[in-house]
Order: structure tokens, then sequence, then C-alpha cells
């Protein structure tokens, strides 16, 4: 059984090795819109700071893009200087400049016009921001939001829920250890 | 000619003086027909962990028809709902808490569940059939947990759609419910969140029927090569997984408050930024390996050569040293897995399906 085994993890660690050996990203065409662009590069600098691969290729799309209304280039290429020196914060909000680039159309304006921002988008839901689409029923909703992280305030309420919380374990704990003799045969 | 013995005859109805409450709904309902002697073993956690599934299930249901009342499961709304949900009332955040840790302790349970069913042999003649239904169960339960990840409709929720959509080219014809063209005018969360509380429930149920009619039939199994040495009545079975089912909502109510479950942002469509949940991880590592083609081809294999898995080890042998090459070939699998796992947990995120437009909304 131990040569077995000793096999066993042998075979394992070939498997994951090769695995391993071959980690290659697979992805599909960029979108044409440089404000679809820029959007997705500074969601993933919100999110994923470390993806600046993704970032610079998509930035560097959107400069080349065909169709670059609703974005303030000048403000994009400065960006993506600022990703090059490795100033991510910098560039992030370079790219929020970039996207709300005052009295520029964008592409949905014939659906609703706006006056131009004074803050960035809502961290929540972005599409109600007067520079930014107006959601059709199916759009994606398009944000530069942030993780909301809701932690253990130490409320009453919270300790009195936990405390319940321990209570149930402890009383399902004593019940199985008084009753152990029942499970052996 | 009829003999007497071909003829039918009706049971005389029981006759109760002064018996409690429960044998007059007995009497009415016949509940008692449902109970089966139970092994003294089977009251071990080993055992028992298909009971606690259940009872998550049960938490599950609740919490979960608890928190439709607060949930908007369209698109423009869906993860705002969701975000007010966690920052609204104590209640609906620990409603919330529960119905996340819960999930993610089923499926835990029902992994677990499996693994003791494959190393006691529990899964031989006759229970063959019980395993497949098993099976079914593990599958919609993934699926119970994929579709609830998208209801977020946070990046991580949305990227897992992508994935599922672009799965669903791969299979063509097949993977058409999938498609935003298959109902043009209702988005796919809409579908999902049907999908999510009748469609995959219901399943659930129905295969939980078929699991546990089968359970009653061929009895619990027996633990190794030793004959059961006493039985148990199956009220005793009940209360001891009562006592499990208290510790099991202990924790989930303790993790609701210590660790409310995090909400990411509203998603972007075009972009990969999250890695999938802990028990899709291993996947992960296929989809670096070898594209979204990975997921679909490493799934499908993975639950025929569970479905098989009784067809495949026939031989009478429970004891697991009597069963070495079955036994080995799935410390291979898991030991795989977790290498695989802890790999895509390590491996920076990456885009696979990028720059593919769904129309999700």
């Amino acid at each position: 059984m131990r040569g077995t085994m000793s096999r066993a993890v042998v075979l394992t660690a070939l498997l994951v090795a090769g695995l391993a050996s071959g980690v290659l990203a697979h992805k599909g065409k960029l979108p044409e819109d440089a404000l679809t662009l820029v959007r997705q590069a500074s969601a993933l600098l919100a999110q994923n700071p470390a993806m600046t691969a993704e970032v610079k290729e998509r930035l560097e799309a959107a400069l080349k893009s065909k169709r670059p209304q609703g974005v303030d280039l000048p403000a994009v290429a400065a960006a993506l200087r600022a990703l090059n020196a490795k100033d991510t914060v910098g560039a992030r909000r370079l790219l929020l400049a970039a996207l709300t680039p005052a009295g520029t159309p964008t592409p949905r304006q014939s659906v609703r016009r706006a006056p131009a921002p004074t803050e960035p988008p809502s961290a929540s839901i972005a599409p109600t921001t007067p520079e930014q689409p107006v959601p059709r029923p199916g759009d994606v909703v398009m944000s530069l939001g942030e993780p909301l992280r809701v932690g253990f305030a130490r409320s009453t309420a919270e300790t009195v829920i936990l405390s319940i919380a321990l209570a149930l374990i402890g009383l399902g704990l004593t019940w199985l250890w008084r009753s152990s003799g029942e499970v052996q045969p | 000619m009829t003999t007497r013995n071909e003829l039918w005859q009706p049971k005389p109805p029981k006759t109760h003086s002064g018996e409690g409450v429960w044998q007059a709904i007995d009497e009415r309902l016949g509940l008692s027909e449902l109970t089966y002697p139970v092994p003294r073993h089977a009251n071990t956690l080993a055992y028992s962990l298909g009971g606690i599934s259940v009872i998550g299930f049960l938490v599950l249901i609740v919490s979960g028809i608890l928190l439709a009342q607060y949930y908007a499961p369209v698109p423009q709304f869906a993860n705002e709902s969701v975000r007010a949900i966690m920052q609204g009332g104590l209640f609906e955040r620990i409603v919330r808490g529960v119905h996340y840790w819960a999930a993610q302790v089923v499926v835990l349970a029902v992994l677990l569940h499996m693994l003791r069913v494959f190393f006691t042999a529990s899964f031989k003649r006759p229970r063959e059939a019980n395993w497949v239904v098993g099976i079914g169960l593990l599958a919609t339960t993934i699926g119970l947990f994929f579709t609830g990840t998208v209801l977020k409709w946070d990046q991580e929720g949305f990227e897992a759609l992508e994935h599922n959509v672009a799965i669903g080219e791969l299979l063509g014809g097949l993977g058409h419910w999938f498609a935003h063209a298959f109902a043009e005018n209702v988005p796919i969360l809409i579908r999902l969140y049907i999908a999510h509380i009748s469609i995959l429930p219901g399943l659930l149920l129905v295969l939980l029927a078929a699991h546990f009619w089968l359970v009653k039939r061929h009895g619990i199994s027996a633990r190794g090569a030793r004959p059961a040495t006493g039985y148990l009545l199956f009220s005793s079975h009940l209360k001891h997984l009562g006592k499990y089912g208290l510790i099991l909502i202990g924790i989930v109510l303790a993790l609701a408050v210590l660790l409310p479950p995090v909400v990411g942002p509203a998603p972007v469509e075009g972009i990969e930024v999250t890695k999938p949940p802990w028990m899709f991880l291993p996947l992960f590592a296929f989809e670096n390996w070898i594209g979204v083609a990975g997921l679909l081809w490493v799934s499908v294999v993975s639950f025929l050569l569970l479905a098989l898995v009784p067809f495949i080890d026939r031989s009478p042998e429970l004891l697991p040293a009597r069963r070495r090459a079955m036994i080995a070939a799935a410390i291979v699998v898991l030991l795989a897995l977790a290498g695989l796992g802890l790999l895509a947990y390590l491996t920076p995120a990456a885009e696979h399906v990028g720059g593919l437009w769904h129309g999700l909304g």
C-alpha cells in the first residue's frame, strides 16, 4: 500500500508540474471603441492593480481606436505614461478624468444630455452619473466601483446574536458528547 | 378464477387508545412508513454528512426565501440591492451571511459525503443507482452555488456568467439557454434567478426524494467488512442529526456575524480580474492551461468518471486495503485537485474570455 501511495504522490506532482508549466492566458478580441476600453482599463486598475499589462494593452488600443468618442485621449496618454512610471494611483485618477471630459459628446448623448460631473462616478452603481450612458433594459451596468466590506461592528445586537450562535454550538457539542455511547458498536 | 391469496385485502385501521399526538398524526399520514432501522455507526459524523447537507439545504431554503424579499434580480439594480442588504439593517445582513456561509458548508459537506461513500465502498451493489443519483445531487448543488454566485452581480459573479456563456457557445445548440438570443427581452440574470430559486431547487427535491427512497430501500451501508452489531430507531438518528444541525446553525450564524460576505464592485463587461470560488479553483488552473474549453471538458469527463465509479469498481470488496487501484486513483485525483487549486490560488488572475461580447444584461 505504501508503494502505491508513493507512486500516486509522484504521479500527482508530475501532473501538477506539467500543468503549471503550461500556464498561459487565453483571451478573445478587445472591444473597438475607446470608451469601453478605457472603462475596462479603469476597472482593472481599481480591482487588480497588478494587471498592468492588461491595462496598458487596453489604453494603447484606445489611443489607436477609430471610435474615440466620449474619451479624452490626451488624458489616456498621460495615464499610460503614469502607468509606465508605475504610478497606478495617478493613472487611475487620469483615467477617471479621461472618462469625464466636460462637454465631450458621449456615444449615447442623444438619449440623455446632462451637465458635466463634478465628482467621479459613484462607487456602488455608475450608470446614473451624468457622463455615462443611460442604461437600457438589458445593458450591463458599467461601474468603477470598489468592493463593499462590512465588518463585525461589536454592536450589542451583533454580540447577542454571536452569543446565541456560540450557545447553539455548545449545546450541540454537549448533547453529542452525552450520547457518544450510542454511536459505539 | 382467482384464489383467495390473489385478492387484495384492505388493512384494518390501527386502533389507538389514548396515544399521543404522534400516533394520531401517524395514523392519518403514515409517516412511520418512512422510517427504517439505523445501524449505530450511522450516527457518527462521517455517516451523518448527508444528513448535515440536508439540514444545510433547509437553512438555505429559509434564508433564501427571506433574501428574496430584498433582492432585485435585474441587471440595473442587482448589485445595488445586494449592497443595500449589506448596508441596511442587521437582520438582512445576517440573513445574507447565513445564506452565504451555509452554501459553503453544504458544498463542503456534500463533497465530504461523496468521499465517505467512495472510500467505504457504500456505492457497491445494490447501491449503484443511488451513487448515480448522488452525483446528480452534487451537480445540482454546484449549479445552485454557481447561480448564487452570479446573482450578486458583482465582478466575480459576472465573470462566472461570462465563462458560462462562453461554454454555452462551445456547446452550440445545447448551450442555447445561456445565449442572449434565447429570450432577447429577458436578461440572463433573471433566468438564472429563476433557475436558482425554482428550477434547481425543484430538481434537488426530486433527486433528494429518490436518494432517500433508495437509502430506505437498501438500508444504510455497513461500515467496512464488519456487520452491524446493533440497530437504533430512526427517531434516534433524527435526534442525532438535530444535534449536528444545532452546531451547523451555530457555526454559520457566528460566521455571518464575524465574517459578513463581501460584495464586489458592480461588473464591467469584458475584463477578468477575479478568480472563481474555492471549489472551482482547480478548474481555473485547467482554464489557464487550455482555455475555456478546458472548463467544459474537464467538468464533463470528471462527472462521467464519477458516475461510472460503481461500474468500474465492481468487486465485492469493501475494505480500502483490498481496493488499492481505486483508492490510489482517488488519492491521485484528490492530490491533483489540491495541487491545482493551490496553483490557481497562487497564480495571478488572467484573462480568458475578455472581449467576448454577449449582451449578458
